[in-house]
């Protein structure tokens, strides 16, 4: 069974919550270290790093823009 | 000041400012709407019906935030409409491509599922499978955070929740995926 503290870090881990705040410096620390959090912090990192893979590729949007423009500067009928 | 100088370029429906806005912003839109799971003609329509929204709201935009949060605001409202209204029209579509898929080109009726399945990713297929079950402020929180790398202040801005209400939709948001993904292929690894 995880300590508290493992449940604790990892959940402020899930929230975002690493930034700032007065516990964001000893939850980074903690699963710095710590052996058990260790794959949770894996499996998010993995988690992001698939988003990224997913839906990051940038297409050409070129070709919306000017259907948008054309259609926003439209004049009202 | 330049952004209090933007807003009332917008308010005044300036063409070089509303053209600046729709370069500027077009890309990081579509993608979003891809990234809500939706297809690209879908994707497309709906940045179109955000920038019509924005420019019908230009009058009440004062520039107390970015015309580019305004704008994840507006799309954060509209996907869940256009959604609901895709419902029916998904699951017909579906259909019609599964029975459409099972017909070789030959025109011959095909046990083998459709080939398009295959050429998926597998990462692709189970990430886009699990997403969909998530709700739509716990799906745009997490491409905005993962993908965009938006600040809290900025999601919570776009969602119009608070940073509390924000650290629960992500915590959920991860947990289901990582759940999901977890129980579909071993989990991401």
């Amino acid at each position: 069974m995880k300590a508290p503290i493992c449940r604790h870090a990892c959940r402020a881990l899930a929230e975002g919550a690493l930034e700032s705040g007065p516990q964001a410096l000893f939850f980074r620390f903690h699963l710095w270290y710590c052996w058990y959090c260790w794959p949770y912090k894996r499996q998010l990192r993995a988690l992001g790093d698939a988003a990224r893979e997913v839906w990051g590729p940038r297409r050409d949007t070129r070709a919306v823009e000017d259907r948008v423009l054309a259609q926003l500067m439209r004049p009202p009928s | 000041m330049e952004d209090v100088v933007a807003a009332a370029d917008l308010r005044a429906r300036r063409p070089e400012a509303i053209e600046r806005l729709v370069r500027e912003n077009t890309a990081p839109l579509f993608h979003a709407a891809l990234g809500l799971g939706f297809r690209e003609s879908d994707a497309e329509e709906l940045v179109q019906d955000v920038f019509v929204a924005f420019l019908e709201a230009a009058p009440r935009f004062e520039g107390h935030s970015t015309p580019r949060t305004f704008l994840f605001g507006i799309l954060y409202n509209k996907s869940s409409n256009l959604r609901r209204r895709r419902l029916k029209e998904v699951s017909e579509d579906e259909v019609d491509a599964r029975y459409d898929g099972r017909f070789n080109a030959w025109g011959i009726w095909s046990p083998k599922p459709p080939e398009q399945a295959a050429l998926d990713s597998e990462l692709k297929t189970h990430l886009e499978e699990c997403a969909g079950g998530l709700s739509e402020d716990q799906r745009l929180a997490f491409y905005l955070r993962e993908v965009e790398g938006e600040s809290t202040d900025s999601l919570c801005n776009i969602l119009g929740v608070s940073g509390t209400n924000l650290r629960v939709i992500l915590f959920r948001a991860r947990n289901k995926l990582r759940d999901c993904l977890e129980a579909r292929w071993g989990g991401p690894r």
